[in-house]
């Protein structure tokens, strides 16, 4: 136990001997660290948000196509649907975007409806003449309960409602840029026609029958567009996929670039640190306590750097919003207001940070030393 | 103590730059000798030291150090050889520079489990004895040359070993710090320590208290004197 001391202790001192080259490979070591966390951890926030994003989709939204393009729905098709076997409620939608030239965000007016799983963090959800508004939209104008919303309509008229309600969701991409309206607010906002919604949501009885149904509209009212869970759930996870795609090449790039690092080490030793092991050996050290050394050396310089570049990965992510990334995984629709990806951390992901980084670290460090080490001194040294 | 039969070394087998260090070198050493091997420079001294101190191993021959051949053992064996038996001088001093007197001392102990209080012990006693402990917090690099050596010398000592084996120890010494030197190796010699030497300095192989001067060329050794030497000195 006294010799395994006294060997780290003098690691210790070894790297205090090198400071600079140690800080530097400290300082290069956490950045990639702190690269591949940071693309590890948004990834898999991102994918949280799918998730989330998929359980708050209704099972079937039914849309109308006029010459391809998404037009009104007349509200007369609900009673239509309602009728189908299977068919549990349809639920009119009233939505739109509006595009805020105050921040440069687009926000997502919606008529409030029951399945919406919103928590209000203050405040109620709104009547005629008010508004509740996402926390993303609040924070980024600034708004607090009672304050007036002012939006500028079609007729370049000026709409003011009174905010009274805050809320998240389970998702930050739909508490970020969705504003809550009364179903009339809507209706006058977007100038809609008071006999048509802007979609339909319908539930069904037995999710089974969710593809037979969507069938049966399609067939019986031919210009919809019937949009099941799952379709919504595949162009999500397309779009994160893509995105996933590109963090991987990230991901890829940052691994790339560890193992020229590692392999930078794995080449050789310097003359120096060649001399000090034909020394170390010529003066009774043996092979394992050269060996001892070394692993000594390589663990403080990789568990400090990992530790470290995964929390700045962390706070770098879930802090400040992954600033570096964000560019590139999100898109258009959620680049603003602010999206703050939720901490969600699987222990899995940090071990495999670990053995992508420390392992290959250790091993390009300490098998080098191994081979000088098992030489006779002399051939150390005047190698 | 030490016995060398047919000892041959050969450098950089089967390669275009391959050398023949030393060839067919025969030579015994008793304990307590002070020896000097002497010679130019690439005559073979320095390979002759190594493989006596288990730090090269010969192409070919036999090397007896206390009645056992080292020639085959696995380094292992040649590492608890040299903790034991060794204590080196290198030419040039090979402090690891960065650390203290007391670190670059102490270093042949930190893989034994020598108690802490015993280390410290040690370290005081062998820098007191050469005089040189007042610097026992100084970083290597500041010492002068006459330092490193006594420093070098204590950390050949650390592990109080039979032999120690100096390597052209004057070569970065003037004339008056080469005299201190050879002072301090007759003081370790009187106290029953085997002392070799490798060199071509004069100051070193001139002296009358040498048991055995052996002087190679070309990697073969060509004389050896042996003298009775002159009472040591106390």
């Amino acid at each position: 136990m006294k010799k395994h001391y006294r060997i780290l202790e003098y690691a210790l001192s070894s790297l205090l001997r090198r400071k600079y080259k140690n800080l530097a490979l400290f300082f290069i070591y956490t950045l990639i660290v702190c690269l591949l966390s940071s693309v590890m951890f948004l990834t898999h926030s991102l994918k949280q948000e799918a998730i989330n994003v998929f359980i708050d989709a209704p099972e079937l939204i039914v849309q109308r196509l006029l010459g391809g393009r998404h037009d009104l729905i007349p509200l007369s098709y609900v009673d239509t649907i309602k009728s189908f076997p299977g068919v549990a409620t349809v639920t009119p939608r009233f939505w739109g975007y509006y595009y805020d030239s105050l921040t440069g965000g687009n926000y997502t007016v919606m008529a409030l409806t029951s399945n919406a799983s919103l928590n209000l963090i203050t405040g109620r959800m709104p009547e005629e003449g008010e508004c509740a508004v996402g926390k993303g939209v609040a924070q980024a104008r600034q708004l607090d309960i009672n304050d007036a919303l002012f939006f500028t309509l079609a007729s370049e008229q000026k709409l003011m409602l009174k905010v009274v309600g805050i809320f998240t969701a389970n998702s930050s991409v739909l508490t970020n840029d969705l504003v809550i309206f009364d179903k009339n607010d809507v209706i006058r906002f977007f100038a809609l026609d008071k006999a048509k919604a802007t979609d339909l949501m319908v539930k069904i009885n037995n999710e089974s029958e969710i593809a037979t149904v969507a069938n049966k509209i399609k067939r019986t009212l031919p210009d919809t567009r019937p949009i099941t869970r799952s379709e919504i759930l595949r162009t999500y996870e397309n779009v994160f996929n893509w995105r996933g795609g590109m963090a991987l090449v990230l991901f890829c790039g940052a691994l790339l670039a560890f193992f020229i690092f590692a392999w930078d080490k794995a080449t050789g030793l310097s003359a120096e640190e060649r001399q000090e092991i034909g020394i170390l050996k010529a003066i009774g050290w043996e092979t394992s306590d050269v060996l001892t050394l070394k692993f000594w050396e390589s663990t403080v310089i990789s568990f400090t750097s990992f530790l470290t570049g995964v929390i700045l990965g962390y706070i770098h992510v879930f802090e400040f919003g992954g600033t570096i990334f964000v560019p590139i995984l999100k898109g258009w629709s959620i680049l603003f207001p602010p999206f703050d990806p939720m901490p969600y951390i699987d222990l899995y992901q940090i071990v495999v940070i670990f053995f992508l980084t420390v392992v290959p670290y250790l091993a390009s460090t300490i098998i080098p030393s191994w081979k000088a080490a098992i030489a006779d001194p002399d051939t150390i040294m005047r190698t | 103590m030490v016995r060398i039969e047919g000892i041959s070394k050969v450098y950089n087998t089967g390669l275009p730059d391959e050398m023949l260090a030393i060839t067919d070198v025969s030579l015994e050493i008793g304990r307590g000798e002070m020896v000097v091997l002497k010679g130019p420079s690439g005559s073979g001294k320095t390979t002759l030291l190594g493989i006596i101190g288990c730090m090269v191993r010969p192409t070919q021959g036999k090397v007896v150090i206390n009645d056992k051949d080292v020639v085959k053992l696995p380094e292992r064996f040649l590492t608890q050889i040299r903790r034991k038996t060794f204590g080196f001088i290198f030419q040039h001093f090979n402090l690891i520079p960065g650390i203290s007197v007391r670190e670059n001392v102490c270093l042949p102990l930190y893989p034994t489990n020598i108690p802490h209080a015993v280390m410290k012990d040690r370290v005081q006693a062998v820098l007191k004895s050469l005089e040189i402990h007042h610097k026992i917090n100084t970083e290597v690099t500041r010492l002068s040359g006459g330092e490193k050596q006594r420093v070098a010398i204590a950390r050949a000592l650390i592990n109080d070993p039979e032999m120690l084996l100096a390597d052209e120890p004057t070569a970065h010494l003037d004339s008056k710090l080469s005299e201190d030197l050879i002072v301090i190796l007759r003081r370790l010699s009187a106290e029953g320590k085997t002392i070799i030497i490798a060199s071509h300095d004069t100051i070193v192989y001139d002296k009358p208290y040498l048991n055995r001067i052996v002087e190679m060329r070309h990697g073969k050794v060509i004389d050896v004197v042996l003298r009775e030497p002159l009472p040591a000195i106390q």
